[in-house]
């Protein structure tokens, strides 16, 4: 039983069986996001009070939701590689974190254009927005720490733990911006999302989270085969795998 | 069915075209750098692996 | 239930930074500094000093604290002390522990008891004065144990300077939040309750957790 765990553990073993999943999985996001973005873009009824910079939720709310998910997956692979120390479980919390990252910032960016025509404003300090900027801020805080340590066994371990802290931190985070934010509301705005979204313009909603949550594991796949790769580029394996490519 | 008259008016979207668009431009930009971003550090990786190999067998 | 290796550090620690008497003060002289930096930056004006004094009292303990975290571990790493400390058959959470109240002792005490003084200094409405003790006592507290995760991580790496605020800060956030809420709900006729029982919570939470990952960080560091 454990032997099929350590197998699941293995490098080699992972690339070797990803590498059959990832064209079709990388086909999947392509095919959803396609057309979640057509109709979404082109067909989906705008909003009877935000007119058609509503379409902007389309990825605004998915690259939320990664966002969020993204930071949970690169922590529980930090705790795995701490508690089990099984390296692929370290690959992983080093490639999900740049990726979460970049949806966080996706994230903010959108909704900043979003408020724009909304409200009138580009930023506003209110609980969802400060909450993800406080999301960014503990992502960047894992990738430094990781990149400042040389050597990539303590990096990564360093890294797991702070990833640890910020797991437990984040419920009190956004329970306490929110909490500050009720205090302090202003009577008008209340973040829009949508109120009550009719099926014509949820269901180009559905696909695209779909097709993100596809798109971003068929690139942590990706950058977790590049990182084996790189890892492992003395063995055997590697090498063999590169040289009978070559003589093809 | 589709919601604009004509291609234009997809582009503008009575007013909104401006956020619309570059929301969905820089997100999917991100997105294409972060898919690529792998691409090329493979391609390095390779050279390296290459290179060690070329002097590897020189010796 | 006194635990040996608790006592022990903490005594050693203590008198170590009672025999550093001249850095005792230096929370406290930021803090002063800092606060003059309010009323310059801003407006000499009372009324609106006291709008934004808990907040500016809060960020500013906020950032003593931030500042004074390096004294936490740094020297006993640096001298090879820590490696020794970590070899002994005590529990190191314990002897973090001490380490942790001895930090707090030294910056976050004084400056929670000074606290009605820098309050007057920013023209800190009456009812605000009390809570600001209360709020500081457990939220410098807090701080320092979160703090000690940080610098713990952030051990070997001693040139990076802004790294370990990069670190901290979202953690201390929740802190501020609680911590200047207690103060500006005094002042606006509210009860306190809620707010402090959260700040309450919050350093039960982390005098359980923090030193726990601060040692395994701590051992992280040192074994390399």
């Amino acid at each position: 039983m454990w032997q099929w765990f350590h197998k699941l553990g293995s490098p080699r073993w992972f690339y070797q069986t990803s590498g059959k999943w990832l064209p079709w999985l990388s086909f999947l996001a392509l095919v959803f996001i396609s057309l979640g973005l057509v109709w979404g873009l082109g067909f989906a009824p705008q909003d009877a009070k935000q007119g058609n910079s509503f379409r902007i939720i389309y990825i605004h709310v998915p690259s939320s939701f990664l966002a969020l998910v993204g930071y949970y997956i690169m922590a529980i692979a930090g705790a795995i590689s701490i508690i089990w120390k099984i390296k692929l479980a370290d690959m992983v919390m080093v490639s999900a974190a740049p990726i979460g990252a970049s949806f966080t910032f996706i994230a903010l960016l959108t909704g900043a254009i979003w408020g724009k025509p909304t409200w009138g404003t580009y930023w506003i300090w209110d609980a969802r927005i400060t909450s993800m900027l406080i999301l960014l801020f503990l992502y960047f805080g894992v990738i430094v720490l990781q990149k400042a340590y040389s050597r990539q066994g303590l990096a990564s371990r360093a890294a797991a733990y702070l990833a640890l802290v910020g797991t437990v931190n984040i419920p009190i985070i956004y329970k306490s911006v929110d909490w500050w934010y009720t205090l302090h509301q202003p009577a008008t705005i209340k973040f829009t999302e949508a109120p009550s979204m009719h099926p014509d313009m949820f269901q180009p909603l559905l696909l695209m989270i779909v097709g993100f949550y596809l798109f971003y594991a068929a690139v942590l796949i990706f950058k977790i085969r590049v990182e084996i790769l790189h890892r492992e580029r003395r063995t055997s394996w590697v090498q063999d795998y590169f040289f009978s490519k070559k003589n093809k | 069915m589709f919601q604009f008259e004509s291609f234009s008016d997809f582009l503008y979207m009575a007013g909104h075209g401006q956020y619309v668009w570059a929301s969905y431009f820089i997100s999917l930009s991100i997105m294409t750098l972060v898919l690529a971003e792998p691409f090329f550090r493979r391609k390095n990786i390779v050279k390296e692996i290459n290179k060690q190999r070329h002097y590897d067998s020189i010796k | 239930m006194t635990n040996t290796g608790f006592v022990a550090i903490f005594r050693r620690d203590l008198l170590l930074a009672i025999r550093h008497r001249g850095d005792l003060s230096n929370p406290i002289i930021f803090f002063f500094i800092i606060i003059v930096l309010v009323p310059l930056g801003l407006t000499p004006e009372s009324s609106r000093l006291s709008e934004i004094a808990p907040g500016m009292l809060w960020i500013i303990a906020l950032l003593a604290s931030l500042l004074s975290l390096n004294s936490m571990f740094q020297d006993d790493y640096n001298d090879g002390t820590l490696e020794q400390i970590m070899i002994l058959p005590q529990p190191l959470y314990f002897m973090v522990l001490a380490k942790i109240v001895v930090h707090w002792m030294v910056t976050g005490l004084p400056l929670s008891l000074l606290a009605p003084v820098f309050g007057m200094m920013l023209s800190l409405p009456e009812p605000g004065y009390l809570p600001l003790m209360l709020s500081l006592l457990m939220g410098t507290a807090t701080l320092s144990l979160l703090g000690a995760i940080g610098s713990a991580l952030t051990l070997p790496l001693d040139k990076e300077g802004l790294l370990l605020p990069l670190i901290v800060m979202p953690f201390y956030m929740p802190i501020l939040i609680f911590g200047s809420g207690t103060v500006q709900f005094a002042i606006d006729g509210l009860s306190i309750l809620s707010p402090l029982a959260v700040m309450g919570s919050l350093l039960a939470l982390f005098l359980f957790v923090a030193p726990y990952i601060a040692a395994g960080a701590l051992r992280l560091s040192v074994e390399g």
